[in-house]
C-alpha cells in the first residue's frame, strides 16, 4: 500500500502562512497541573558534572512546581521513596532528572506497583546523566545543556493527563485457515491446551503438500511422509476441541472488540455428510474420468471421488465442475448405485458464522508451474516434469504403484537430470530461494539409487547447492555414497535430441556450452504462494509482501505476527520452507493465538483526539495510517482504539491541525520547543533544538552517553514518539523562535519503528528547505540524520558538521 | 486377571466394506463360543452414533465389563469407542480392537474363506487378551507452575518473555555476567540491516521495541527472577517437580546498589583485552563489557583483578565486595527449556589466525563494522590502523570439513554477504572477493542481499582454498585457491574467515546434569526432527534457538516462542496428567541391578537408596525396553505384560 504524500504546493501554502502567522501562545497558567521534581545525583558522582543546587533553585522558580527533592540513587534502594514522596506531596505528575529513561522507569513502575500507586503516563523524564552530563564539556555547559532539557519537559509535565488503558478479554475460540502440516500442528497445539478450534479447509480433506509426500527429508532414510501426516492427521480427527470444516472457504471477516465474526461458506459436496461411509461403489460405477489432482496429473479419478486413501474425513465429494449431471444434466449413477442413499444433488452451499479471537491463516504453497517457462520443455516433453510429480512415481501408492517409469513409454528411466531453482532465484519470475528444493532433489536422487535403480545415472544441475545446517550430511552422502553428480550451471534448454530421448544444454562457469543426454528431466520449481491469497488478505485485511506471501509483522523477530493484533500465520503461506520450519513456526503462531484469546489484553491508549470542527473531512489522516486504524466517516476520522499504536503520522498531515495525540498535542509541542529557545536565549546560548524518536533516536542519545562521547551541548533534544508526528509548523516554528537550528534524529529510513514515520519526515525535511530557499531563508538550518540506535560515530559526524555549519556564524 | 469377565464382542459389518469379504454371522457364532464370551453381536457401523448407542446398550443390558470390537483399525475409532465405555460406566481401557478390515477383510479381498478364518485367529486373540485387561487409572501429578529458563541470549529472553505473559514464574539462568548473548555484538543483522538489539513487540504494540529498553523489563518483570553468572549444577525430579541447583557465581559487585556511574572503571589500575570486541579494544579489570548491555551493573574479572581495593573506596554506594562468594540456590519448577546458544568457531592455525593479526573471523568484523564499536564503525586493518584495499573473505571455515566439523552453519554465508554489502556501500573502492563452496542464502528473505552483493561489484569465486602466506615484502597475503581445476591466486591485506559454530562452553556437562541427548557434533538434539523440533528425551525439557545449532534470529524466535506453548501444554491447569499405561515395578521381584535405569532412553526409571527401581510416570513413554531389559521379570509394561502378550500368541495360535 503506497501512501501519497502531500503534494509540494499545498505545503508550501501551509508552510509560509504558518510561519508569518506564528505567534507564542500561552495558555492561562493556573489550569496547568501541579508537577513534582525528583532529582537524583547517582551517589553524589553527578555533582562533579553539573550544578544540582543552581537546577534545584531553577525548577523551584518555575510556577507549577510544588515539590523538589534530591536523590541518590533512585533507580535501586530510593525508588519507593520516590513515589511516596510523590503521592504525599499532593502533586499530579511526577518529573524525574536523573539517568536514562529506559532504566529508571521500570524501576519506578515496580516501585509503583508495590506501593500501589498508578503512574499511567503521569511522569516525564529528563537523562542529565547519558544526555548532558557524560556527553558535555564541562560543569557549565552540562549545567545550562540540563536547564534547556528540564524546561521543555515541565511544559509536557504541566499538561499530563493519565494514559488510559484499555483492557478488554477476547472469545477463547480460534479460527485456522488452512489444513495442511502448518494448520494441523496449530490445531493440536489450541486443542491440546484446551481451546475450541475451528479448522476450515478448502479442499476436501486435511493434509496439504505433505500428504503429497511419500518420504521427507532430514531423518535419517528419510522417513515416511505418512508417520508425520498420518499420526497428526488422525489426531485431529479424534480431538474432540477441533471441530473440522473440510470442503468450506472463509467468505467474510468483520473485527469487534471482542475478536472476529466470520462467515464460511460450506461448499456443497452433493454427498450427504452423515450418510457416507466411504465404500467407493459410486466412484467404480461413476463414467466421467479426471486428471488426478493429488498425484499431480499422473492418474486418474473420476469425477466422484476421495482425493487420497487416507483422506480425513473419508467421505466422497463431487467435482461439480466435471460432473456429468451438472455439466450435461445427465446421468445419476451414482444415486442409483449408493447403498446408503448418500447422494444428494440438491445439496446448497451452506453459509456458517463463527465468532473467534483470533485467526491463524496456514493455506500454505503451490508449486510453481514450469509451463511459463518453455526452455524446460515442461508440457511440451510428456518426460519433462517436477519434483512433486516425481514424488508420486517414487511412492509405493501412487500412479505406478512406487514403479518409477517415464511417463511417455512406461519404461524405467536410466539416465536422469535434475534441474535446480526452476522459477527460483529469477528476476524474471520469483527472484526470492524456494529454500527446499536442493534438499528435494537430494532426497528423491538418494531414494532413486536405494530404491529403483543404483546404476541410474542422475545429474542435479545447480547454482548452489543450499543443503544448509545438518542437511549437509545427505548432500555429501547423495555425491560421494551414492554418485549423484553435481554440476554447476545455467540451463539454457531442454531439447529432444532424438525421438523418445531428451538433452539439456547448459552454460557451465567457464563459458562453455555443454550438453547432457536424459531419459527423464525433473525440474526443481519454485514455492509459490496461492492464488487465493489475494482474496483472502483482502478478507482479513492484512497485507501481502512483494511477492504475494502474507507479510509478516517483522521479518527478524516476529514473522508469524501480522499488523492486525489477532490475526497470525505460519508455514509456506508466509514463505517457502520445509516441513519441520513450519512446524516450529506453527507453534509459535498457536502460543502467540493462545495468549491474545485466554489473557486479559492491555493497552495503553495514546490515540488522536478529534476537533471535528476543524475537520475537513479530506480523509488525508485516514490514507496516511501505517496501520488503518483510521476510518473515515461523516463525524471525520474514527479511531480503532485497537490497531493505533500512538505514532502521530496523522496529527501531523492533518492540514487543519483538527487531530492531535494524547499528551503530545500540536500546541505541546510548539510550547516546549518556544520555551526551550526563550530559556536558552536567557542564558545567551545558541540553541539546536534536536527533535529525536522516541524508538531509535532515544536509544541512540542514550548511548552516546555510555560511550561518554562529546558533542555540542547546544543540541537539546526533546522527544516525540515517531518523527512523522512532527509536522512543518513544529520546524518552521522552531526556526520562527529564534533556534539557530533544527535536527532531526530518527529511525533508518527503512527501519522506522513506526513504518513509514522517518521517510515521511525526510521527505518534509527536503520540501523545507526548498521553502526556505525559495523565501530567502538559509536552508541548511534544518537537518535530518536517520540513524539506529548503535550509531554513534555517524551522529558525532553528523553533529560536528552541523555545528561547524551553523553555531559559527 | 482374577475377576471373571464377561465379554461381549461386537462385530461390525462396516456396511458391506467387511461384510463383502467375511462371513460376519459364522464369525459372531465362533464368538459365542470362545471362553468368557456372555455376549456376541453384528452391527453395521458401530463407530456412528447409533452404533455407539448400540454398545452402550448393550454393555449395560447384558453387564458387560470387557469388550472386544472386531472392526476397523483401532487408529480410526478407539479412542471413540474408548469414550462409549466411558459413558457406560466402564474403565475405558477395558477394551480391545481386532482389526479386521484393513489387516484383513480389505488385503485379502479375493478370499473370502481365508479372510474369516484369519479374522476367527484375530478375534480368539483379541477376547483372550481381553480376559486380561486390567482398569488404567488417570492420574494428576500437581505441577510447580514455574520454568527455569538455561541461557539469556535472544531465544531465552524471548522465551523468558513470552511464559511470564502468559503467567509463569520464570527463573533464566546465564552463565555470563550480563544478558543479550550474540545479538548484542552483531552490529547491524539481516535480513531487515538495524540492530540486533530489535525486540518482539509487546502483545497489543505492533512496532518492535528496541532490547536494551524491553529487556530492562525483564530485570523488573514482576514474574521474572534473572540469576546470571550463574550455572545450573544439579538436576533431579520429573516434569511439574523439577528440584534445580543454582551455582551464583560472584560478580563482586551488587547487582541491586552498582547504578554504573563509572567511577570504580576510572580508578581502576589493570587493563586487558576486552572479550566483547574479541581483543580489538581494552577494558578495566572492573567494566560493562558493553555499554549495552543487560543488567548493567559493572562486574569484576577475577582472574586479572589484583585486588587493590581502589575501587572499593570510591564507589558512593559500596556496591563492592571483593570477598563475595558463589552462592547455591534451590529452585522448583515445573519445566525447563534449554537455550544455550553458540560460539563461534576458533580457527586457531587456520590461513594464519592466531599468527597475523590481519586474519580476521567474521566476528570480529562485525564488531569493526558496528557503528559503536571499537573502531565507530571504521573498517581498518588491525595490525596498523590503516584502511584496508583488498578483502578476501573465506567461507565454510570450520564447517563443511571433515577434519573440524561436518555439518554446514547455515548462517555464515549471510553474515559474510551482509558485512560485504556493508564495506561496499561505506568503501566502494575497496575490492571484496568472497571465496565459496556453495552460497546458501535460502529463503524469500535472504537471497536479495546475494544480488545486491553481486550489483556492488562483490567478486564471488567458487573454489578450494589450497594455501594462504604473506609475503613479507608486500605485506599481503597470498591465497592459492583451486577453482574449476586451475589454480587461481588472490592477495588480500585483510583476510576474514567465514568460521562455522560450534555449541556454546559447558554444553557437555549441561547435558550430563539434565540426561538429556546431545549429537556427533556436540549440540542438543531434539527428540525427533518433525513430529517433536523442540522436545527433548526428557519429558519437560525443551530445547530452542541454537543450542541446536546455528539459526537465523527470526528461526530462534520462533522457536522460543514454540517452547512456551510446549511449556503452556504440559503445565496447563497446574498438573499433569496421564494415564498409566505405563511400566510398573513388582517390588518383591526387583533385585537393585539398575539395568532398566540405565537403558531407559527417557530418564523415567530411579532406582532408590534401598535399591529397589521406581517407575516415574509422567516421565514414561511405554516403550517398554525396561521390561525387556529386566532380567528378573519384576518390570512390566502395564497393557503389555508377558502373560497379556502370551494371551495374544496363544489366541492367534490355536485359532
Amino acid at each position: 500500500m503506497r501512501k501519497k504524500l502531500l503534494c509540494c504546493d499545498k505545503i508550501k501554502q501551509c508552510s509560509i502562512k504558518l510561519l508569518f502567522a506564528c505567534r507564542t501562545t500561552t495558555s492561562p497558567r493556573c489550569t496547568a497541573i501541579s508537577v513534582n521534581v525528583a532529582f537524583c545525583t547517582c551517589g553524589g558522582v553527578l555533582e562533579k558534572y553539573v550544578n544540582f543546587n543552581e537546577l534545584e533553585d531553577y525548577v523551584k522558580r518555575n510556577r507549577n512546581v510544588v515539590n523538589v527533592k534530591k536523590y541518590s540513587a533512585l533507580c535501586t534502594y530510593e525508588s519507593e521513596k520516590v513515589i511516596q514522596d510523590f503521592a504525599k506531596s499532593g502533586a499530579k505528575t511526577l518529573l524525574v532528572v536523573a539517568c536514562s529513561k529506559y532504566i529508571c522507569l521500570p524501576m519506578l513502575e515496580k516501585a509503583a506497583n508495590n506501593l500501589g500507586v498508578d503512574l499511567a503516563g503521569l511522569v516525564e523524564f529528563v537523562n542529565i546523566r547519558e544526555q548532558c552530563a557524560w556527553v558535555c564539556n564541562g560543569r557549565r555547559e552540562a549545567t545550562d545543556k540540563a536547564k534547556l532539557m528540564i524546561v521543555a519537559e515541565l511544559e509536557r509535565a504541566k499538561e499530563l493527563k493519565p494514559v488510559k488503558k484499555l483492557r478488554f478479554k477476547v472469545k477463547e475460540a480460534i479460527l485456522v485457515i488452512g489444513g495442511g502440516v502448518a494448520g494441523i500442528q496449530a490445531s493440536l497445539d489450541l486443542a491440546n491446551q484446551g481451546f475450541k478450534v475451528y479448522l476450515v479447509e478448502s479442499s476436501p480433506s486435511i493434509g496439504g503438500t505433505a500428504a503429497l509426500l511419500y518420504r521427507t527429508f532430514p531423518t535419517d532414510e528419510c522417513d515416511c511422509a505418512i508417520c508425520v501426516k498420518g499420526s497428526k492427521m488422525a489426531e485431529v480427527i479424534a480431538n474432540p476441541n477441533i471441530e473440522l470444516l473440510t470442503y468450506c472457504e472463509v467468505k467474510e471477516v468483520k473485527r469487534y472488540p471482542w475478536g472476529f465474526k466470520v462467515k464460511v461458506l460450506k461448499k456443497p459436496r452433493y454427498v450427504n455428510y452423515d450418510k457416507c461411509t466411504g465404500c467407493g461403489i459410486c466412484a467404480e460405477k461413476c463414467p466421467k474420468i479426471v486428471p488426478n489432482e493429488w498425484d499431480k496429473g499422473l492418474s486418474w479419478r473420476k469425477a466422484i471421488y476421495i482425493p487420497f486413501p487416507q483422506a480425513i474425513p473419508f467421505k466422497y465429494t463431487i467435482d461439480s465442475s466435471q460432473c456429468l449431471h451438472f455439466t450435461e444434466g445427465s446421468c445419476n449413477i451414482c444415486e442409483e448405485v449408493c447403498p446408503y442413499d448418500a447422494i444428494d444433488f440438491n445439496q446448497k452451499p451452506e453459509e456458517l458464522e463463527l465468532e473467534v479471537g483470533a485467526i491463524i491463516v496456514a493455506t500454505g504453497l503451490e508449486e510453481y508451474d514450469p509451463s511459463s517457462l518453455p526452455q524446460y520443455g515442461y508440457g511440451k516433453y510428456k518426460d519433462v516434469i517436477t519434483q512433486l510429480q516425481l514424488e508420486k512415481l517414487l511412492d509405493p501408492l501412487g500412479p505406478t504403484g512406487g514403479r518409477l517409469v517415464r511417463v511417455s513409454d512406461g519404461k524405467p528411466p536410466s539416465k536422469i537430470v535434475m534441474i535446480q531453482c526452476v522459477g527460483s532465484r529469477d528476476p524474471k519470475t520469483n527472484p526470492y530461494c524456494s529454500r527446499y528444493c536442493c534438499m528435494e532433489a537430494i532426497k528423491n536422487s538418494i531414494l532413486i539409487k536405494t530404491e529403483h535403480n543404483p546404476k541410474a545415472e542422475i545429474t542435479i544441475l545447480y547454482k548452489d547447492v543450499r543443503a544448509y545446517g545438518r542437511l549437509e550430511e545427505f548432500y555429501v552422502q547423495a555425491r560421494d555414497k551414492y554418485g549423484i553428480k553435481f554440476i554447476k550451471g545455467e540451463v539454457i534448454r531442454v531439447y529432444e535430441d532424438k525421438p523418445g530421448s531428451l538433452a539439456v544444454e547448459y552454460q557451465d562457469p567457464l563459458g562453455n556450452i555443454c550438453s547432457i543426454s536424459a531419459d527423464l528431466v525433473v525440474l526443481s520449481c519454485a514455492i509459490v504462494p496461492k492464488e487465493s491469497s489475494k482474496k483472502l488478505a483482502k478478507i482479513l485485511g492484512i497485507e501481502l509482501d512483494k511477492y504475494g506471501f502474507f507479510k509478516e509483522l517483522d521479518e527478524k523477530v516476529s514473522n508469524v505476527e501480522t499488523k492486525v493484533p489477532g490475526i497470525f500465520i505460519c508455514g509456506a503461506c508466509q514463505g517457502p520452507k520445509n516441513i519441520p520450519e513450519t512446524l516450529v513456526q506453527a507453534s509459535a503462531a498457536a502460543m502467540l493465538a493462545a495468549f491474545h484469546v485466554s489473557q486479559y489484553l492491555e493497552k495503553k491508549l495514546s490515540p488522536p483526539i478529534l476537533d471535528e470542527e476543524l475537520c475537513a473531512r479530506c480523509g488525508l489522516c485516514t490514507i496516511s495510517c501505517p496501520y488503518n486504524a483510521l476510518t473515515l466517516t461523516e463525524k471525520g476520522p474514527l479511531v480503532d482504539e485497537l490497531l493505533c499504536q500512538g505514532c502521530g503520522t496523522c496529527a501531523s498531515i492533518c492540514p487543519n491541525n483538527a487531530l492531535n495525540i494524547v499528551n503530545n498535542t500540536n500546541e505541546l509541542m510548539l510550547k516546549q520547543i518556544e520555551a526551550v529557545i526563550n530559556e536558552a536565549k536567557s542564558l545567551k546560548k545558541k540553541v539546536l533544538i534536536t527533535l529525536c524518536c522516541e524508538e531509535c533516536a532515544h536509544t541512540l542519545m542514550d548511548s552516546i552517553g555510555f560511550y561518554r562521547k562529546k558533542y555540542l551541548s547546544e543540541a537539546v533534544p526533546i522527544f516525540v514518539p515517531c518523527l512523522g508526528f512532527l509536522s512543518i509548523s513544529h520546524i518552521l516554528a522552531a526556526l520562527n523562535y529564534g533556534a539557530d537550528g533544527v535536527l532531526l534524529v530518527g529511525c533508518p529510513l527503512e527501519r522506522c519503528h513506526f513504518e513509514q514515520g522517518a521517510r515521511i519526515a525526510k521527505r518534509k525535511v527536503e520540501l523545507i528547505k526548498k521553502v526556505l530557499e525559495e523565501i530567502g531563508l538559509i536552508p541548511d538550518k534544518v537537518e535530518i540524520v536517520n540513524l539506529s540506535a548503535t550509531m554513534v560515530e555517524r551522529f558525532l559526524e553528523a553533529s560536528n558538521k552541523l555545528a561547524a555549519r551553523l553555531l559559527s556564524r | 486377571m482374577g475377576v471373571s469377565s464377561r465379554i461381549g464382542v461386537f462385530i461390525c459389518r462396516c456396511g458391506t466394506e467387511i461384510a463383502k469379504v467375511i462371513d460376519t454371522k459364522s464369525l459372531k457364532e465362533y464368538a459365542e463360543n470362545l471362553p468368557e464370551v456372555v455376549y456376541a453381536a453384528e452391527h453395521n457401523f458401530l463407530c456412528f452414533k447409533e452404533g455407539q448407542e448400540f454398545l452402550k446398550d448393550a454393555i449395560e443390558k447384558h453387564k458387560l465389563n470387557r469388550i472386544v470390537i472386531a472392526a476397523c483399525s483401532p487408529r480410526l475409532h478407539e479412542i471413540t469407542f474408548r469414550r462409549v465405555l466411558e459413558k457406560a460406566g466402564l474403565n475405558p481401557f477395558l477394551l480391545e480392537i481386532a482389526n479386521i478390515r484393513e489387516q484383513c477383510a480389505w488385503v485379502h479381498p479375493n478370499d473370502p474363506e481365508g479372510a474369516t478364518e484369519k479374522a476367527k485367529h484375530l478375534l480368539k486373540a483379541a477376547v483372550l487378551r481381553a480376559t486380561t485387561l486390567e482398569k488404567i487409572k488417570e492420574i494428576s501429578v500437581p505441577a510447580s507452575f514455574s520454568v527455569l529458563v538455561i541461557g539469556g541470549g535472544i531465544a531465552g529472553i524471548t522465551a523468558a518473555l513470552k511464559l511470564a505473559e502468559y503467567g509463569f514464574q520464570v527463573y533464566l539462568v546465564e552463565k555470563n555476567a550480563t544478558l543479550g548473548g550474540k545479538v548484542l555484538q552483531l552490529g547491524t543483522v539481516f535480513p531487515t540491516e538495524d540492530c540486533g538489539v530489535c525486540m518482539v513487540p509487546y502483545v497489543l504494540e505492533r512496532h518492535r521495541k528496541c532490547l536494551f529498553k524491553y529487556v530492562q523489563m525483564v530485570l523488573t518483570h514482576p514474574r521474572i527472577k534473572v540469576f546470571t553468572k550463574s550455572i545450573v549444577e544439579n538436576v533431579e525430579g520429573f516434569i511439574g517437580n523439577f528440584r534445580v541447583t543454582i551455582r551464583k557465581n560472584p560478580k563482586y559487585v551488587n547487582e541491586e546498589k552498582c547504578v554504573a556511574c563509572g567511577i570504580c572503571e576510572e580508578v581502576c589500575p589493570i587493563e586487558v583485552p576486552n572479550e566483547f570486541d574479541l581483543g580489538l579494544s581494552t577494558r578495566k579489570a572492573i567494566y560493562l563489557p558493553s555499554p549495552h548491555v543487560v543488567p548493567r551493573t559493572y562486574i569484576i574479572d577475577e582472574n586479572h583483578c589484583n585486588r587493590c581495593g581502589e575501587c572499593v573506596k570510591v564507589c558512593p554506594f559500596n556496591a563492592i565486595n571483593l570477598d563475595e562468594k558463589p552462592q547455591r540456590i534451590e529452585l522448583n519448577v515445573g519445566a525447563i527449556i534449554v537455550a544455550t546458544g553458540f560460539k563461534e568457531f576458533e580457527p586457531k592455525g587456520i590461513y594464519g589466525y592466531g599468527t597475523y593479526p590481519d586474519v580476521i573471523t567474521q566476528l570480529m568484523l562485525a564488531r569493526m563494522l558496528d557503528p559503536s564499536g571499537p573502531t565507530g564503525g571504521r573498517l581498518v586493518r588491525v595490525s596498523d590502523g590503516k584502511p584496508p584495499s583488498k578483502i578476501v573473505m573465506i567461507q565454510c571455515v570450520g564447517s563443511r570439513d571433515p577434519k573440524t566439523n561436518p555439518y554446514c552453519s547455515n548462517i555464515c554465508c549471510t553474515i559474510a554477504l551482509k558485512h560485504a554489502r556493508n564495506i561496499k556501500e561505506l568503501y566502494p573502492e575497496v575490492e571484496v572477493t568472497i571465496v565459496y563452496k556453495d552460497i546458501r542464502v535460502a529463503g524469500k528473505n535472504y537471497e536479495k542481499y546475494y544480488t545486491s552483493c553481486e550489483e556492488l561489484g562483490v567478486r564471488f569465486v567458487k573454489g578450494e582454498v589450497l594455501s594462504v602466506v604473506r609475503n613479507p615484502e608486500s605485506g599481503m597475503f597470498e591465497v592459492e585457491l583451486e577453482s574449476y581445476g586451475k589454480r587461481m591466486k588472490l592477495l588480500a591485506d585483510l583476510l576474514v574467515l567465514s568460521c562455522g559454530f560450534t555449541p556454546s562452553n559447558g554444553i557437555r556437562e549441561l547435558a550430563e546434569v539434565l540426561n538429556i541427548n546431545l549429537r556427533q557434533d556436540g549440540f542438543f538434539v531434539a527428540a525427533h526432527p518433525k513430529l517433536a523440533p523442540i522436545e527433548t528425551n526428557v519429558n519437560g525439557i525443551f530445547l530452542c534457538g541454537a543450542a541446536q545449532g546455528p539459526v537465523y534470529i527470526a528461526e530462534a524466535v520462533n522457536q522460543a516462542i514454540a517452547a512456551s506453548s510446549k511449556v503452556a501444554m504440559s503445565l496447563a491447569g497446574g498438573n499433569i496428567k496421564t494415564y498409566l499405561t505405563k511400566a510398573i515395578v513388582n517390588e518383591n521381584y526387583c533385585i537393585g541391578c539398575r539395568v532398566c535405569e540405565m537403558s531407559c532412553p527417557f530418564n523415567a526409571v530411579k532406582v532408590s537408596s534401598q535399591g529397589i527401581s521406581k517407575v516415574i510416570e509422567t516421565m514414561c513413554r511405554e516403550c517398554g525396553i525396561c521390561a525387556a531389559e529386566c532380567p528378573a521379570g519384576a518390570m512390566q509394561l502395564r497393557n503389555y505384560r508377558d502373560e497379556q502378550i502370551s494371551a495374544t500368541i496363544m489366541g492367534v495360535l490355536k485359532g
